[in-house]
């Protein structure tokens, strides 16, 4: 099932299509100025394409939101799940999310309305985002970017186990 | 692929040097557990032992590092508990020196590296360790 996006994400899509919308304008603009009345000739300005959202900074920061949707839901989770959204909030500055677009992320809320479907929907969402993370850092050309996501892989990866024991014990 | 560049062999040694320490604590840590998490220790101990074969043959044979006499773990073994904490603690240094190797490798051996940093990181929480941002 698809999970609303985070508000941030929603802003940031419609700041990346009005910036294309922006370009296709001036483009228009700039064609509408040229005539063969002796003015100046008219810039052909390409424009650039629009920057596409990194797939694994919007993973990252929606699975800040989907845990605390979970921690509004079931307060009783606040240890172990704000320990784990703390992670993926250093995983989304790490991949260039900045303080202020982290604060500003909304709460998703869960799918289930029982604890342990809600958590067995996180483990889910934990599995594909190391398995989205594997993918990437093995298909980078830059070394670093594999480290980096390398070492996030890792680290959901073994939210797993955890999430498991939270499960085993509610 | 046999690696030459010297930053991934310097990547590499260091993988089999970590695995060759790893498969010592986990013998020594055998000693000290018992039932589900002696057979998981056992599972474990092979498992890096296939892992250090692999990473061998990544290099040419005269740039393998040669095994050490022995293991000073990070604590010292006494019982279960802090066989554990080891155990824990050397699965989370192995993800960054997995993470380094697939930073400087390719293809399989770098699916290779990645997967060894999410199996390295998941044991260190199954033997009690809190889960971490960036494993250390």
């Amino acid at each position: 099932m698809l999970s609303p996006l985070p508000r941030r994400l929603s802003r940031r899509t419609l700041l990346l299509s009005s910036s294309a919308a922006l370009g296709a304008l001036s483009l228009g603009v700039l064609s509408a100025c040229g005539n063969d009345d002796g003015g100046p000739e008219a810039i052909e300005i390409q424009p650039s394409a629009p920057e596409q959202p990194d797939e694994n900074l919007l993973d990252e920061l929606s699975l800040i939101g989907a845990y605390l949707g979970a921690i509004e839901a079931f307060p009783e989770l606040r240890g172990t799940l704000t320990s784990i959204a703390d992670q993926h909030s250093a995983h989304a500055s790490e991949l260039g999310a900045t303080s202020e677009q982290i604060a500003s992320i909304v709460p998703i809320a869960p799918a289930a309305a029982r604890i342990k479907p809600v958590l067995a929907e996180l483990i889910a969402r934990e599995r594909a985002g190391a398995e989205l993370r594997a993918e990437a850092a093995q298909s980078s050309q830059d070394s670093e970017r594999v480290r980096t996501l390398t070492y996030i892989a890792a680290s959901e990866a073994s939210h797993i186990p955890e999430l498991r024991d939270v499960r085993a014990n509610v | 692929m046999t690696y030459t560049d010297a930053t991934a062999v310097a990547a590499i040694v260091r993988a089999i040097e970590a695995e060759q320490n790893f498969v010592y604590a986990a013998g020594l840590a055998g000693v000290y557990l018992t039932g589900r998490a002696k057979r998981q220790v056992l599972t474990q101990l092979a498992d890096h032992q296939g892992r250090l074969q692999v990473y061998s043959q990544m290099l040419e044979p005269s740039s393998v590092p040669a095994p050490p006499p022995a293991f000073e773990p990070p604590t010292p073994f006494t019982d279960a508990r802090s066989a554990r904490a080891a155990l824990a603690q050397l699965n989370n240094s192995l993800v960054g020196i997995n993470a380094d190797v697939a930073a400087n490798t390719q293809a399989a051996d770098r699916a290779f590296a990645i997967d060894g940093a999410q199996l390295c990181a998941r044991a260190a929480v199954q033997w009690g360790a809190p889960s971490q941002a960036f494993p250390t």
